[in-house]
């Protein structure tokens, strides 16, 4: 078994995020809250509670080099946390949003952090020394619906959000005063604050948990209709490969390296998939790769890593007729989002429960708990059964190679 | 049928009280009930152990018996109650139909006394009896050369008259059933298809042949249009002469003229059992649906759920206890079959034998309160 | 007949299984709101294309699904009169107590006699699959119910008029 630690904090977890150390981990339980507890003598102890939200805390990020924590609510409303002696100090971020907040990220650098907001507007917020807030700067208009996720490339600049119009969108948040212009990179100028760079129109469905792959070379976000789509090479002309699978959405993704990825969702296993040179990989159970032409314009289609999905990270006892009933999900699927209709399958078998699996309810978060210089590779999840699971991948021999 | 009684409850309590008096008490009491009945019993301190009653009812039809008083058919019944104990007073009191003297003193003194009273205090359903009775009785005295006759209109209860229509050979009582709420309708309708299948049974030949239809029948063509227009549609009986003889005269007559009371107690029944099973069924799901709940939760929502029920129970204990004590006031106001009818029900549908069937079906119990 | 019924309930199941996949989703419209959007339907990049899943022309269930809910429409077979009344007073006895249920939505959905409303919230603190267990259940009951009533009131009748004719 991959998953080396459980532990069941509350009834519901929102969201959670590690500190630097990973002594201590932040998490919303459902409510308007933020626990904050510490790993002392291999039990876990509440040690803060973070109140200062009048809603559900959506979304939590904890940065690793100046340990401030962030937090956004449904309230509209968003606080920065530092540590001073014993306790959190909360500054306040003019978010100036009418709507509630959905995720938040800090950049790279620490000095700026985006939401994703229902107002179908993302905020990127930075730091005002004479003030002592944050201010924000908000990119509007872009946006046909909420935005669910956003993730920073590493170069600081470059912003990547998803939404539930289906869309991805990669823009720029240059911000004079705050980012130094690099004149190494490509393109002559630099673009402005909020331009887009590109939109990617893969998915009918709505679009979670985008991520960069640690180099930025590599684009990852799911889609409600099962399917996860990789994009390489962000410019006019991007290349993009989607990978459909016969199981129930993902949530939220992660980079592992370069060529692994793990998606968490309502599976309430972890996937993995990891990218191949030579082609098509068949291994264990389900492999599906199913090449769709997109009809937006100038997305190229030649495939220079395939990806396919390996197989499910917990342990999943499967009845005889699973493939047969992963068709029917499929089917099932098909015409929740408009695709073409297969026939109805005579089967009457029932489909295969999920047993054996760690979480008892989709999970929504991932984080990634590496310690530098280490090489074994850990992540968390935590999800809608309020458990924190850690998961190592050291001894999973046949995944090494692509780590 | 015997299920209904045909002693009036509280005509029965007051005539026991009187008779049980230690001494003799001044007693002028207007008694009335549903049906346009309306009696007056009187007893007076200088006249002990004598007690008049006197009593109004409206006639089963209108027509010949009206102008004339009571047929000397009815007097005979009403005499052969009780002769030692019973006098018809001539003529009798203003604005009743009958006067009677009862003389306690002429009363065994033993259980035979409350059975006698009992018999007086159906004087009504006597009377009423008596004219059915009367007009059935003739069933075979008429000639085939007579033909068909114009259907006469009986009622016994305000607002739900049936139809006696004398034909060659036999008498046909058409009964128009109304109802008020649709699914009552429906109800109704399915008990009259059980009740044809059950007669045409081999078994039950020698019961009158009973058919059920949703126009009128010929036989009532010609009569006013509002008595023709039901939601329930028609039920009829074929008297035929064997039904009318000796004993079995009473016990078809009284049939006839409850017919009605039967069919609407039997669907009020339907509509109880209905929500009894309901109510099962949805603690079931119920209990279903909180076993998919996750266990820390659980506790306090299912407390919740009993709190509520608790409260619903002891409600109801509280309200049996109050109506116990108000319950002989009561009585005395309400309609008579209603409250009997329930002791006598009970009693008939619990002796029911061997009945089991594979659908779970179960005891038959009076509706509502025992919710 | 029986068979059908499988195939019914297992289509069912199976479309739920991939509809309920639900989530916390605060409102566009309001602020500081969140209402079931299935309900709502002011968004329509929010909802999902709507399944219909027919038995025969008299039963079909409907289930309509959002990002945060998701809405399940029964129509029960009634092949007579009396199940015709029946099935009424029994899916609006159930639907009056809806509070007992939690998913039970206190009106029926236009067309159809009983529909469910299942939020995220449902999902949070009920197990999915139980859940889904539930409705396929409360589907089976709800016909077996009906076919016993209509049964147990046509035996009733039966005995009530044995009684009445054994007068004569």
């Amino acid at each position: 078994m991959a998953a080396i630690a459980v532990h069941q904090f509350a009834q519901c977890i929102t969201c959670h995020a590690w500190s630097p150390d990973h002594s201590m981990v932040a998490f919303c339980p459902n409510n308007n809250e933020v626990h904050i507890y510490k790993l002392v003598n291999d039990k876990w102890e509440k040690v803060h509670v973070l109140q200062k939200h009048d809603q559900i805390v959506s979304g939590i990020d904890w940065s690793v080099k100046s340990n401030r924590i962030v937090s956004v609510s449904h309230d509209r409303n968003s606080y920065v946390w530092s540590q001073e002696g014993p306790e959190w100090v909360p500054t306040l971020v003019i978010l100036r949003l009418n709507r509630a907040a959905l995720c938040v990220q800090w950049s790279p650098k620490e000095n700026k952090f985006a939401v994703g907001s229902g107002a179908k507007t993302v905020c990127v917020c930075y730091y005002e020394q004479e003030n002592n807030w944050w201010v924000s700067k908000v990119i509007r208009k872009k946006h046909d619906s909420s935005v669910t996720s956003v993730a920073w490339h590493p170069n600081n600049i470059l912003l990547a959000t998803t939404s539930t119009d289906g869309k991805c969108r990669v823009f720029s948040t240059f911000i004079k005063g705050v980012d130094t212009r690099e004149s190494k990179t490509g393109s002559s100028s630099d673009p402005k604050f909020g331009e887009q760079i590109v939109q990617l129109d893969l998915s009918s469905s709505w679009t979670f948990g985008v991520k960069w792959s640690p180099s930025g070379n590599t684009l990852a976000y799911v889609g409600h209709n099962s399917m996860i789509y990789f994009v390489d090479d962000i410019s006019p002309s991007p290349l993009a490969q989607n990978l459909a699978f016969r199981n129930l959405p993902l949530r939220d993704v992660l980079f592992v390296s370069e060529k692994m990825v793990i998606g968490v969702g309502f599976d309430c296993n972890p996937m993995v998939f990891a990218a191949d040179k030579s082609g098509l990989w068949y291994v264990r159970f389900i492999v599906t790769v199913i090449f769709y032409t997109c009809f937006v314009t100038s997305i190229r289609f030649l495939v220079l890593f395939s990806r396919s999905f390996i197989r499910f990270l917990g342990e999943r006892r499967e009845s005889l007729s699973g493939p047969k009933s992963g068709s029917q999900f499929s089917e099932a699927f098909g015409k929740l989002y408009g695709q073409a209709k297969h026939g109805l399958s005579n089967d009457t078998v029932e489909p295969s429960k999920i047993q054996g699996a760690v979480h008892d309810n989709c999970i929504n978060c991932i984080a990634l708990l590496n310690k530098k210089g280490s090489q074994t590779k850990r992540f968390s999840t935590s999800g809608m059964d309020g458990k924190v699971v850690i998961w190592d991948l050291g001894n999973q021999q046949d995944l090494k190679e692509y780590l | 049928m015997a299920s209904f009684e045909r002693a009036s409850p509280a005509l029965k309590e007051i005539l026991l009280r009187i008779y049980n008096a230690e001494k003799p008490i001044e007693v002028d009491h207007h008694l009335y009930e549903f049906g346009s009945v309306e009696y007056h019993i009187k007893s007076s301190v200088s006249e002990p152990q004598v007690t008049y009653l006197s009593i109004s009812t409206p006639f089963l039809s209108q027509g010949v018996f009206l102008s004339y008083g009571l047929s000397p058919f009815t007097l005979k019944m009403v005499r052969q109650i009780s002769t030692d104990v019973l006098h018809i007073v001539e003529p009798a009191n203003d604005g009743y139909q009958l006067t009677l003297r009862l003389d306690f003193s002429k009363l065994p003194h033993n259980k035979e006394s409350l059975k006698i009273i009992t018999e007086v205090s159906s004087v009504q359903a006597v009377i009423l009896s008596s004219q059915l009775k009367e007009m059935l009785q003739n069933v075979n005295s008429w000639d085939s050369s007579q033909g068909m006759h114009k259907p006469i209109k009986l009622i016994y209860h305000p607002k739900e008259p049936f139809y006696v229509i004398r034909q060659p050979q036999k008498i046909v009582a058409v009964f128009p059933m109304r109802f008020k709420d649709n699914s009552d309708v429906i109800i109704a309708t399915s008990f009259f298809q059980e009740l044809m299948d059950v007669v045409s049974l081999k078994k039950w030949a020698k019961v009158p042949p009973c058919n059920w239809s949703p126009i009128p029948p010929l036989e009532l063509r010609g009569e006013p249009f509002e008595d023709l227009s039901t939601n329930g549609g028609f039920v009829s009986f074929d008297i035929s002469s064997h039904h009318v003889e000796g004993k079995r005269l009473d016990k078809t007559v009284w049939s006839l003229l409850n017919f009605y009371a039967y069919v609407k107690h039997h669907v009020k029944c339907t509509r109880g059992f209905i929500q009894r099973r309901m109510r099962r069924r949805l603690d079931n799901l119920v209990k279903v649906l909180e076993n998919s709940r996750v266990e820390d939760g659980q506790i306090k929502k299912v407390q919740g759920w009993k709190k509520m029920r608790k409260m619903v129970g002891s409600k109801s204990k509280m309200i049996k206890r109050r109506w116990g004590d108000l319950g002989k006031k009561i009585k005395r106001i309400r309609f008579r079959i209603k409250i009997h009818g329930f002791a006598r029900f009970r009693r008939r549908w619990l002796t029911m034998p061997s009945f089991s069937s594979s659908t779970g079906y179960t005891k038959l119990q009076t509706n509502g309160n025992n919710n | 007949m029986a068979s059908t019924l499988r195939l019914y309930l297992t289509c069912i199941r199976n479309t739920l299984e991939a509809a309920m996949c639900l989530q916390n989703f605060p409102c566009q419209e309001v602020e500081r709101h969140n209402k079931p959007e299935v309900e709502l339907k002011t968004s329509p990049e929010l909802l999902l294309n709507p399944v219909l899943i027919c038995r025969n022309e008299a039963e079909k269930c409907l289930i309509e699904t959002s990002i945060n809910s998701l809405r399940i429409s029964l129509k029960v077979k009634q092949a007579d009169e009396l199940e015709n009344i029946l099935a009424k007073k029994f899916l609006r006895f159930l639907s009056m107590r809806a509070e007992a249920f939690q998913v039970l939505r206190r009106k029926p959905v236009q067309g159809y006699d009983i529909s469910f409303l299942i939020t995220n919230y449902h999902c949070e603190e009920l197990q999915k699959q139980k859940l889904i267990d539930f409705i396929v259940q409360f589907m089976e009951d709800i016909d077996k119910e009906i076919s016993e009533l209509k049964m147990s009131v046509s035996t009733r009748g039966r005995l009530v008029a044995t009684e009445f004719l054994k007068q004569f």
